[in-house]
């Protein structure tokens, strides 16, 4: 590392010195700097992918259940963030305190289905390293996989499933105010 | 390992792992250990595991994290070997030849028992491309 990968550790330092300020806004922001409506942009990245690899198949699959779990979740996601600003722009500390709680829980919805098959270790529904990727991730893995190994039921089953993971998120950061 | 009271009720913790390479061994047993305290209170999981091998910047994060971290890019000053300063966002952009992407979180590292508890994270992959080109080797 000294004589080639980096003499004078100098990228090290600057590494570090991006980590430091990353964990020190993380724990020290009054609103915790997350970008939910970004997770809805991805979401329909992912959507988008994943109609093409269905299209490729010759198949079809159903997900409308998907996609309308997807726009619920960007309604909620926008939702959040003018609450976000409102609150800011007030100084309300109590609400504050609501969106700081329901931005460190929402993730917890996508792991809410239990695992992927043949990995339950695996429980993120829109993204885990693939079965043949090696390192690298697959999105929305039981749809996309069933859809790759030709277990097309199993795909359909998994829309749903996704689906609710997604909706669960969606209703985690959902304001108590909203019905 | 460290914890670390700041003046928010927030707290950092600072981990090292054993066992890694083996199958991610200390941190899935310690997310197992841990895991009421973790869902109840985590915020973020920061991985860093190949933090510099090289002189190309990567970054791979869940992605309510991108904005925050591209946007931190930009206020580190990266050592541009004589050259004029740039920074770190600067040296991410030129890794992925002007389309710059936040990786999307696979495994191989110790993040993945947090992802896979619903914990946000990111993982700092420096050198990313390397990865793409090992797998056709």
């Amino acid at each position: 590392m000294s004589k080639f990968g980096d003499p004078g550790f100098h990228v090290h330092a600057a590494i570090g010195q991006y980590l430091s300020l990353l964990v020190y806004h993380l724990v020290s922001d009054d609103v915790i700097p997350f970008d939910l409506p970004n997770y809805a942009v991805e979401l329909r990245a992912y959507l988008k992918d994943l109609s093409a690899l269905i299209a490729a198949s010759n198949k079809t699959i159903d997900l409308s259940e998907l996609s309308g779990a997807i726009d619920i979740f960007e309604k909620r996601a926008a939702e959040i963030k003018e609450a976000e600003k409102r609150a800011v722009a007030l100084g309300d500390q109590r609400l504050i305190k609501v969106i700081n709680s329901k931005y460190r829980d929402f993730q917890r919805g996508f792991v809410s289905q239990g695992g992927l098959p043949s990995r339950e270790f695996y429980k993120h529904v829109v993204t885990a390293p693939g079965i043949d990727t090696g390192y690298a991730a697959i999105t929305f893995p039981g749809i996309s996989e069933g859809v790759q190994y030709g277990q097309f039921e199993r795909a359909q089953e998994w829309v749903g499933r996704t689906a609710k993971g997604i909706l669960r998120a969606a209703e985690i950061i959902r304001s108590s105010r909203e019905r | 390992m460290v914890s670390q009271k700041h003046e928010t009720d927030l707290y950092s913790v600072l981990a090292s792992w054993d066992a890694e390479e083996y199958g991610l061994v200390g941190s899935v047993e310690w997310v197992e250990e841990h895991i009421n305290w973790l869902k109840d209170t985590a915020i973020a999981y920061i991985n860093v595991d190949v933090a510099v091998s090289g002189p190309r910047p990567g970054l791979g994060s869940t992605p309510e994290l991108h904005t925050i971290g591209t946007e931190i890019l930009k206020k580190v000053i990266y050592p541009n070997f004589g050259g004029f300063n740039i920074s770190l966002w600067d040296a991410w952009y030129n890794t992925y030849d002007g389309k710059p992407r936040v990786e999307v979180l696979g495994s191989g590292s110790d993040f993945t028992a947090f992802l896979h508890s619903g914990i946000s994270a990111v993982c700092d992959h420096h050198n990313p491309l390397s990865r793409g080109v090992s797998k056709l080797t």
